[in-house]
């Protein structure tokens, strides 16, 4: 398997719309909201892009308050933080003046119930101009709804869905070492929809090219060796 | 000889301190001393918190007692090198928290052997700790975070 990062779709338009937030024009709000169900890559797309880009992650907690997510944006940008929340927010509007990244903020379920929180940040994105981007699980446009104003600042909202045949082709070509027929990649996707599962059965089928010295995986290999392992 | 005089520095803590003194500890001549923290006070390593003007009873000119004091960037190696993979690596180890040397490799876009190198590295100095000893796709975990800066 090689070790490279699957470009999926949802990883295409993740990275379309953050190329889209980066270069828009002043006037157009630069918040984002990413979501979808666990296991489909969110957090990990983001740390990809953050690992190539200048970007800052916060891990929000359930427990967190204002004062506390403050800190951590602090601590994020290279600086001490200080006592007062006043001054903690004076560090974080210098830090972004001189050198303007983009915020995210995972795991947003969790502060959808304060709406201090959630002000808080519409308020470093308002006064400070530099992108703040919220990756949240399914339903949390819905949970994000009542703060009218903060909904109107996305201007890019990217849901993350169930992979398709063409991702599974996708990262079977990027990441698999052997070659898989239509019907293996037809195969595979009925079995699996998610990312982990997927890869399981691309090492399978890896493992049974190199037992066999086969140069094409075909859909006849991959149901034989599922029955073996049965 | 930076390096002595760095190191008397540091034994004062937050505590303020003299030329004279550290001219003492080290035993360097003090014209020395006091070019080298003033070199240091430039870079804002230490900073000069009072000075006095000293009169000889003997003979000779009035000299200066210059009195300093620590920052928490004393010590600290300043990197003057640009990002590398290694920066990229600690960047998504943060993010990722728990990890595999395979998710950094994919992540990060670096050859399995350097990320190999880093994480047998980081686990010396007590960064980062494996949850198991051996076997296929180790779980490593992030276990001391000092900040987004690499830590050298």
């Amino acid at each position: 398997m090689k070790k490279v990062f699957a470009r999926t779709s949802n990883v295409m338009s993740f990275s379309a719309a953050m190329d889209r937030l980066l270069h828009s024009d002043e006037s157009i709000p630069k918040m984002a909201l990413i979501y979808g169900e666990p296991g489909l890559g969110k957090t990990k797309t983001a740390a990809w892009w953050c690992a190539h880009n200048d970007g800052v992650f916060i891990r929000t907690k359930k427990l967190m308050t204002g004062r506390w997510l403050l800190e951590e944006i602090v601590g994020e940008l290279g600086e001490i933080p200080e006592h007062k929340t006043a001054a903690l927010f004076r560090q974080i509007q210098d830090q972004l003046f001189s050198r303007p990244r983009a915020i995210f903020i995972d795991e947003v379920d969790y502060l959808t119930y304060d709406a201090r929180v959630i002000e808080t940040l519409r308020d470093i994105h308002d006064i400070t101009g530099a992108p703040v981007i919220f990756i949240g699980m399914a339903g949390a446009d819905k949970k994000l709804m009542r703060y009218r104003h903060l909904i109107d600042r996305f201007s890019e909202i990217v849901r993350f869905h169930d992979l398709t045949l063409d991702d599974v082709r996708a990262i079977a070509d990027q990441l698999c070492e052997v070659k898989l027929s239509d019907d293996a990649v037809e195969h595979i996707y009925s079995e699996a929809k998610k990312f982990r599962q997927i890869i399981v059965r691309l090492y399978r089928a890896e493992a049974k090219a190199r037992a066999n010295g086969l140069k094409e995986v075909t859909k006849l290999h991959l149901i034989d060796s599922n029955n073996k392992d049965r | 000889m930076k390096k002595e005089i760095i190191a008397a520095c540091k034994t004062f803590g937050t505590q303020i301190y003299t030329i004279s003194q550290i001219a003492g500890i080290t035993g360097i001549a003090r014209p020395k001393v006091r070019y080298i923290l003033r070199n240091l006070e430039t870079k804002k390593v230490i900073i000069r918190f009072a000075e006095k003007t000293q009169h000889s009873s003997k003979k000779g000119r009035p000299w200066k007692e210059i009195t300093y004091r620590n920052t928490k960037n004393l010590g600290i190696v300043e990197r003057h090198t640009a990002e590398n993979g290694w920066d990229v690596m600690w960047k998504a180890v943060r993010i990722l928290r728990r990890f595999t040397r395979s998710d950094l490799a994919a992540i990060c876009g670096q050859a399995i052997t350097n990320v190999i190198a880093f994480t047998k590295r980081y686990c010396k100095s007590g960064h980062i700790r494996p949850n198991k000893k051996d076997g296929r796709e180790v779980l490593w975990i992030l276990i001391k975070d000092p900040g987004p800066k690499r830590p050298i």
